[in-house]
Order: C-alpha cells, then sequence, then structure tokens
C-alpha cells in the first residue's frame, strides 16, 4: 500500500512492508493544498528509493505564492518479518533535499493472518513535530530549509526529538482495504507554526487519520481519506512491475520452421561442394536470405560463404531482444545455404559495427530444434567472439541495402519538469528525419522539428548562472529555435583492432553544440568490463537552430569505465571535462533487467562549488526506460522513458552526442545475450 | 515518464485507448519502409493492436475460423483445426513443416502449434507460449509419469515445471471428426504439477493415431482442442496418416 509520500505506508506515516522486487510506482496525493508526486522503485527486495515533487498551494513560504519541493527517500528493510518478530524498516525522507520534508524513522509491521496488519514507528524531523518523547540522540542543528540544498544533511539524521507513530490496516475484501494510523507529523510550517512566515494551508485538528483503499486491478488503486480531523485527501496509485508483462515471451509472427538437409546418403548430390566455386554464389545467397528475413525485420549487411562455412553480418530495427533476432537468422539460414555449409558465423552489426561473432553449428541448430529446454542446450553449444574487423573474403553486399537512403517525417515530443510556474512542459510537433548510409558504417543524418503545440517555449524563468550557460540557455533554444535543426551529422564507425570500437563523428551534434567527437571503446565479448574514452571539441549553436554558432567553445572529454555485474546492475564511471569547463566525475548506476526495464540514478561531482553551481550544488538525477515491447509482447526496439533532473543547471553538463557505444555494442556480447537468450527459438 | 505513464493508463480501459490511438494513428506519420522509429512505430503498433481487438478476440491471434467442416474437408491438403477450449474460438493449420514425429502447424496469421506424434510440444505467437516440453508416451494404464513443460517466465528465465499424469482407458467411442463419424479408443491423461492441475484427452483411432486431442498449453492459453481434418477423396473420407520409426503412427505425417 503506497500512503501519500508515494512510499509503502499506512496514509501519511510509513510502515516496514516493501513492494515486490523491481516494482515502479508513481503515486499522485492531495490534502490541503498539497500535491505530492512521487517516483518509487523498489531497488532491491530490502530497499525501497523514492523521488517526489511536492506543490504547496499558497503556503507563501520562503518569497513564493505556492511552495514547489523535491527529495529523495531511501529505506532499507533491516529484518524480515517471522513468525513472532515484525519486520523492521530504516528509512530517510527528503536526505538530500532542501529539508523542509526532511525526517528519519524506524518503524516495525506485523501481520496477523493475511488481513490485518500492525505498525508502530519511531520518527525524528518532521516526523516528530507532535508529541515527541525527548532527543535521545542529542538536538538537531538547525537547517536553512530553502537555500541551495542537494547535500545530504546527514548531521541532523536521528537528530532532535523522536516521536510515536503508529498505523493500522484491514484488508476487508481482496479489493477494499480500511486504514487508520496515529500521526507524528504536526505540519507546523502548514499550519503556521514556524518562525519564518508562512500562511496556515492546513488546519490540523487531529492526530489521527481514516481511509479506505480500492484495488481498481492489479496496476491500479484509488484512497479516499479524512486527513487530521479538518479535510478530505485523495491518492492515486500506477504501479508497474517488470516482472509482470502483459505478455509473456513473444507474440508477434511465429519464427520458420528449421530446415532439414537430406540425408547424405539419400542425396549425395545436395551435399557437393562445386556450387562455392560459383562466383556469383554469395550473391545468390545473400539474395536468398535477404528474401526470407527482410519481411521479419532483419537486413543482411553482408555475407560470405565458403563451401563448409558462411559469415554473415545482419542487423534490425525490429527485435529489441538480440538472442531472437539470432534465432531467426539460423532458421533462415537453414533453408538457404546448400547442405555442405556447417558452420553459421553470425556477425550482429549496430550503426554500421560489427559488435560481435556468434558461432553456430547447422546440426546443433537441426537437432535442438524440438528438443525440450533446447534453449540452454543451443547456449551450451553456441560461441561467441569477437567481431571480424571487416566482411569475409570475397562478401556480397547487400546491394537491396546499400548505398541506403532513409527518412520518416513524424511526431515528436519534448518535455520540461519542476519550473515552479509550471511544473510539466510539454511540446509536440512534427519532426522529419533522414539518413544516408552509402556503405556500412558510413551515416550521414539529420533531423529537423517544427513545433506545433507546446508551452515550453512560454517559460519566463530567465536562468541565470555564475558558469558558461551551457545548459541553463535551453529557454533561448526553445524560444529562438522554431523551426530548428536538431542534428546533422556525419559518423563513421569502425574498428581499429581486435576488442576496439570506434566512432567520430562531426556536425551539428545535438540542439546546443555542434564540432567534432570521437570515441574509442575497449570491450571483450565475453566481458563484463569495458573502457571507453571520448574526446570531443564543441561550438555553442546559436538559439535560432540554425546553421550559426555563438563564441563559447570547449574541449570536453572523459575516460569512462563500465562494469556489468551479473544481478543485472550496471555501474558507469566518466572522469574528465565537462561542457562548462569544469573537472569532475560522474557515476551512474542502473539495473536493468533482462526484458530491458532500466532504472538507475547518477551524479556528478566536479571542481564547481555548490555556491557556483546553484541550487541543487552539483548535478544529479535519475532515469527510467520502458521498453515497448514489454507493452506490446511484440519485438520492438522502442522504448519509453526519461531522465529526471530536480534541477538542470551547467555544471557536470555532458555533450549530447548520438551513437556512443557501449550500449549499442553490449547488446550482442556475451552477458547481455545469454540473459536474453530464452527468446533464441522464438 | 510523461509518454510511459499516459501508455499505461491506456492499456486498462480499451474505450479511451482507442481516442488516444487514433489520435496517435494519425500522428503516425510517414517514411521510407525501413524507418522504424519512436512515435512512428508506436502509433502503428497500436493502431494495429485497436484494430485486431475489434476484428478478434485473440484466439490462436487468428480470426474465429469462418470455413465449414465440409469446406476444410475439401481443402485437398492436411489441415488441423485448433480450438482454444476456454474461448470456443477456432482455427484452421496447415502444415509449415514436417520432419516425421514433429509437425509444425501454423495459422493464417502466422502462429503455430509443434505436435510431437500428435502430442502437443510447442507454441509461438500466442504468447505465454510453451516453450517446448518433453512429453509421456500415451498407454492406458499407465500412471505417475513425468511430463516435462518449459515456460519463459516474466523475468525472461526459461523454467522447467514437471507435472505427473496417470492415463486411463476412457472406454470406445464414436468420434464426430468435422461430421465424419470414426471409432475410436479414449484415453485420458489427468496432470497435477506445481503451477496447475489439467486434464488432457486423447480419441486414437484402430491404427493408433490420434484423430482428435485437448491438450494443456499453458495457465493462460489453457486447454486446446486439435482435430485432424479428414480429406474428401471423392467419396469417403480418409485420415492421410504413416507409421514412423519407432511404431508410432503420425496423421497427416506422410513419411516420405
Amino acid at each position: 500500500m503506497m500512503n501519500f509520500y508515494g512510499v509503502t505506508g499506512t496514509i501519511d506515516t510509513p510502515s516496514a512492508l516493501s513492494q515486490p522486487d523491481g516494482q515502479l510506482s508513481t503515486t499522485v496525493s492531495h490534502f490541503a493544498g498539497m500535491t505530492r508526486t512521487t517516483l518509487t522503485f523498489q531497488i532491491l527486495p530490502r530497499v525501497e528509493g523514492s523521488f517526489r515533487y511536492i506543490k504547496s498551494a499558497d503556503l507563501n513560504f520562503g518569497g513564493f505564492r505556492d511552495y514547489y519541493d523535491r527529495s529523495f527517500d531511501i529505506s532499507l528493510r533491516i529484518f524480515n518479518e517471522t513468525r513472532y518478530f515484525p519486520a523492521v524498516k530504516i528509512g530517510l525522507q527528503d536526505f538530500i533535499g532542501t529539508g523542509l520534508w526532511s525526517a528519519e524513522y524506524i518503524v516495525a509491521t506485523k501481520s496477523f493472518g493475511d488481513r490485518v496488519t500492525v505498525t508502530g514507528g519511531l520518527g525524528w524531523g518532521r516526523l516528530a513535530t507532535a508529541n515527541d518523547l525527548g532527543s535521545p540522540f542529542g538536538a538537531r542543528p538547525a537547517s536553512v530549509v530553502g537555500k541551495t540544498g542537494g547535500t545530504a544533511n546527514y548531521n541532523q539524521w536521528f537528530r532532535g526529538p523522536a516521536a510515536p507513530f503508529a498505523g493500522v490496516s484491514f484488508r476487508a475484501t481482496d479489493k477494499l482495504t480500511l486504514l487508520a494510523e496515529y500521526s507524528s507529523d504536526a505540519y507546523l510550517a502548514e499550519t503556521g507554526n514556524i518562525a519564518r512566515p508562512t500562511s496556515a494551508i492546513l488546519d490540523r485538528k487531529s492526530s489521527l487519520n481514516f481511509g479506505v483503499n480500492y484495488r481498481i486491478n492489479s496496476a491500479v488503486d484509488v484512497g479516499a481519506y479524512y486527513m487530521y480531523g479538518s479535510t478530505l485527501g485523495l491518492n492515486v496509485n500506477v504501479s508497474l512491475n517488470p516482472y509482470n508483462p502483459p505478455v509473456r515471451g513473444s507474440s508477434g509472427l511465429a519464427p520458420q520452421p528449421v530446415t532439414l538437409r537430406p540425408g547424405r546418403a539419400q542425396n549425395a548430390a545436395a551435399w557437393e561442394k562445386e556450387w562455392a566455386l560459383d562466383g556469383d554464389s554469395n550473391a545468390r545467397l545473400l539474395a536468398a536470405l535477404h528474401r526470407q528475413l527482410e519481411p521479419q525485420g532483419i537486413i543482411v549487411d553482408s555475407l560470405s560463404a565458403s563451401a563448409d562455412a558462411v559469415q554473415v553480418r545482419v542487423r534490425t530495427g525490429q527485435y529489441d531482444n538480440g538472442a531472437q533476432m539470432l534465432g531467426r537468422v539460423m532458421r533462415s539460414l537453414t533453408a538457404v545455404m546448400p547442405a555442405s555449409v556447417e558452420t553459421f558465423r553470425i556477425v550482429p552489426v549496430v550503426n554500421g559495427l560489427a559488435a560481435s561473432t556468434v558461432t553456430v553449428r547447422r546440426s546443433d541448430i537441426e537437432a535442438l530444434e524440438h528438443s525440450p529446454d533446447g534453449e540452454a542446450q543451443l547456449l551450451a553449444v553456441t560461441g561467441f567472439s569477437a567481431a571480424p574487423g571487416r566482411p569475409g573474403p570475397g562478401a556480397a553486399l547487400n546491394s537491396d541495402f546499400f548505398p541506403r537512403f532513409t527518412w520518416s517525417l513524424g511526431p515528436y515530443i519534448r518535455q520540461s519538469y519542476f519550473d515552479p510556474q509550471n511544473p510539466f512542459r510539454i511540446e509536440t510537433g512534427a519532426r522529419l528525419s533522414a539518413a544516408y548510409e552509402p556503405m556500412p558504417g558510413f551515416v550521414l543524418s539529420g533531423s529537423v522539428t517544427k513545433r506545433a503545440y507546446g508551452n515550453i517555449h512560454t517559460s519566463t524563468r530567465i536562468p541565470s548562472s555564475k558558469l558558461p550557460p551551457v545548459r541553463t540557455s535551453t529557454l533561448y533554444y526553445d524560444r529562438q529555435g522554431d523551426p530548428t535543426l536538431e542534428r546533422l551529422t556525419a559518423a563513421y564507425y569502425f574498428q581499429p583492432g581486435t576488442n576496439l570500437y570506434g566512432r567520430v563523428t562531426v556536425g551539428y551534434l545535438e540542439r546546443m553544440f555542434g564540432g567534432v567527437s570521437a570515441e574509442v571503446l575497449w570491450r571483450p565479448v565475453g566481458s563484463r568490463l569495458a573502457l571507453g574514452g571520448e574526446l570531443n571539441y564543441a561550438r555553442q549553436r546559436a538559439f535560432d537552430g540554425g546553421f550559426g554558432f555563438r563564441d563559447y567553445d570547449v574541449v570536453t572529454g572523459h575516460v569512462s569505465a563500465y562494469y556489468q555485474m551479473k544481478n543485472g546492475f550496471h555501474a558507469q564511471l566518466d572522469v574528465g571535462q565537462y561542457l562548462a569547463g569544469d573537472v569532475g566525475a560522474t557515476l551512474g548506476i542502473d539495473r536493468e533487467f533482462r526484458n530491458g526495464w532500466k532504472v538507475g540514478a547518477f551524479a556528478t561531482m566536479t571542481d564547481v562549488s555548490a555556491s557556483d553551481f546553484g541550487e541543487g550544488s552539483f548535478d544529479k538525477g535519475i532515469r527510467v526506460s520502458i521498453p515497448v515491447a514489454w507493452f506490446l509482447g511484440t519485438p520492438n526496439t522502442y522504448k519509453l522513458g526519461t531522465t529526471l533532473r530536480p534541477i538542470t543547471r551547467d555544471g557536470g553538463a555532458r555533450l549530447s552526442v548520438e551513437g556512443r557505444l557501449y550500449e549499442r555494442v553490449r547488446q550482442y556480447h556475451r552477458p547481455t545475450l545469454e540473459d536474453k537468450w530464452g527468446r533464441v527459438w522464438q | 515518464m510523461g509518454a510511459g505513464l499516459a501508455m499505461n493508463r491506456n492499456m486498462g480501459a480499451l474505450g479511451r485507448r482507442s481516442i488516444v490511438l487514433c489520435a496517435l494513428a494519425l500522428l503516425a506519420g510517414c517514411g521510407s519502409e525501413q524507418q522504424r522509429n519512436g512515435l512512428f512505430e508506436i502509433g502503428r503498433s497500436v493502431t494495429r493492436l485497436v484494430g485486431d481487438a475489434g476484428a478478434r478476440s485473440g484466439v490462436l491471434g487468428a480470426e474465429n475460423l469462418t470455413a465449414t467442416d465440409a469446406q476444410l474437408r475439401r481443402s485437398g491438403r492436411p489441415l488441423i483445426k485448433v480450438t482454444r477450449a476456454d474461448l470456443g474460438l477456432g482455427a484452421a493449420l496447415s502444415m509449415a513443416d514436417n520432419k516425421g514425429s514433429a509437425v509444425i502447424w501454423r495459422s493464417a496469421d502466422g502462429n503455430t502449434v509443434t505436435l510431437f506424434n500428435g502430442l502437443l510440444i510447442a507454441t509461438r505467437g500466442f504468447g505465454n507460449d510453451l516453450a517446448s516440453a518433453k512429453v509421456p508416451s500415451v498407454r492406458a494404464g499407465t500412471g505417475d509419469v513425468l511430463r516435462e513443460h518449459y515456460y519463459l517466465g516474466g523475468d525472461e528465465v526459461m523454467r522447467r515445471h514437471a507435472f505427473f499424469c496417470d492415463f486411463r482407458d476412457g472406454g470406445r467411442q464414436a468420434l464426430n471428426l468435422l461430421g465424419v463419424t470414426f471409432d475410436t479408443d479414449l484415453v485420458v491423461e489427468t496432470c497435477t504439477g506445481d503451477i496447475d492441475s489439467f486434464e488432457n484427452r486423447y480419441w486414437f483411432n484402430d491404427q493408433g493415431g490420434i484423430l482428435k486431442s485437448v491438450q494443456w498449453a499453458s495457465p493462460e492459453i489453457g486447454a486446446l482442442v486439435i482435430e485432424y481434418v479428414p480429406r474428401d477423396a471423392g467419396a469417403a473420407p480418409f485420415i492421410q496418416q504413416a507409421r514412423g520409426p519407432d511404431g508410432v503412427v503420425v496423421i497427416s505425417g506422410s513419411l516420405d
């Protein structure tokens, strides 16, 4: 059950329960002019993290009529519930925000039967403003709410008065739950009882809250509550769990059957190898394979066959699951290749860059098609090795595909968050994009957008910054750049050596910068570790989104280390010089599920001081990405997602160049393919 | 995650979804064939979904069968009729691949079932599919026989689920197979396992081939009624069958 803070709890206080592992919940709650929107992720079975945006309407606090605040929470369940002992959780609320909502707690919850839970806890900070029991761990240092914020206020944690809170829930039916609680939050600021002036927006007559929660379906529940003896509260929660897709497995077109070769004894002629001497054989086989795969969304870049082996380069714009694509290619190869070809070397290509070589014996494919647990058996006999530097000798290039010109005209959406005047701004319009690929690995591409509707550009919040305005000038681009040339680049992807991948991009790299970007990545196919480096010269573009430039330029670049952990967590550390010329490091941790769901957080510390950085003190944020295929059940590479920064400033900003190597190349390396292998026969 | 949430809400309410999706379809835009990007592709996928929701109710993914039994018998090629027991909607599947014991049957819209000596060992394209299976041989009177099914979980991990099954004699039955009557022996298989319990039924002809069966595929798909379509050849309908090297008779499975 999600409480008004969007974390697991009773009504306005937390409990020691948790959400199912991986659960991603969005909760919107409202009472007494306070609207809280919270995104909560069950990071690990015992760890829950939240990001929250609160609007306190008409609070008249800190010089703002409506006061907006962003906060992060984290909680850890230290004991699981046992037969006699309750679950126990320890939590921090608003622990790196501006501190208006800061609280800490330790809470215990015991369930009785499967319908009743009882919760009792001890709160500090905000959760100890009503009926406290004294200060067990010393006085709480005064905080300066509403200053720069953004640093962990750890000197306050569990300091000052502590007060008890309690809650009880009764699940009356499968859908309906009754809740009651005793809250230890006096809402001092909201009742006009703090030293700094505020307008009272809540009349707190009681410490007791009551309510009902109704579960509409597995994803959505709503609640109605009587809060603090004076006002009505409402709460809506939408929860999705990556482990519970609408459809498990693929519901698209079934794959083609594996084609068996005739017995060598029955049909010796079919096994002869003379075909390989024919100079046109590669082109003929490529055309035949193209006919099989193109309708399934797979493009054959090139093919090179000898009497007993074939190397084929393939790419897809459709399969988010690399193993599923490989399985389809294997099946089609059995239908196309002459009987003497026993070894299939499939080279998946991303952006013209060969990512790896996946080697399978044809006999294994034939033998395992109908085997119980054929996925695991096929994996056991599949080889993963480095991508070859270039297509095999005498390779036929897909002349249906190269040179290739593609274009599209479609909609785009841009979002802007947390402007105090309007915390969610959106813009939509048309995007025309085109790409020309004269040969694999060399791509000329660009896109132009024209706004149709939007209120991002109408913001009047004039940003000020002590650093070069590399990101705070976004508003000027929104205002003056319509239509805008988003990108116009020439990119070349290549392999400088074994296990090495390279990229050079020149042109208008992103909406705000143009220049030159060069990157190199080292990652063996079976490795969980990758190392990379990127060097850019970037010049700030003119606000009008045209071809002009402003007079700010910078050399920016990073060395990066990436590590893919076995449990699905990914860590990335970048060290280098950022867009505003500041020097520092970014650490990002993401949890990626096998189906492609990804939830993560990042933080950047540079040599810019907190006061020069401005509000927020340093750059940080969370990011969420959900594959569309998860909703649809059919293969699709598009992802829905966003990066949420409490505030965008100029420190710790990175160039946003397309085609960064790691995420692309990794999709076809052994650790990721093994995670996806369950769909190889789908 | 604006777009993401909008999407979730739409998953629930079909009515509202249609409106949003039609708007998306208008916005979906156009482009060269290979370009599959962003909202463009969502718009297309979702329009397809809505179209589908109107035209069919997700049986086999196929449209409900409109051909009559007599028309199916006259088709002149090997066919099976597969009906989802829970929905009562069926489709005619034609033979896509024949490797003797294992035969793959494909519906017009590209879903497949794989039968091994007549026993269901895989489905594809339905969603929540039976990935693979190790099935026991059907012999009345045997008990506590192991049956193994493999399913891909929501966590993308392939898992084995074991069932223990008893086979009993269901007696001699006159079976009406798409309008043609056959004398058959019924064998009933009762299975219990960790994720579900189910009952399969098999109607054998006198040569030992399975003419009709009701076989459980997965908790979400439920049971499939699988009927071989007898073929009208002149006056008398016949069943195409062959005996494999293992002595098992496979219906519609010519072993040439």
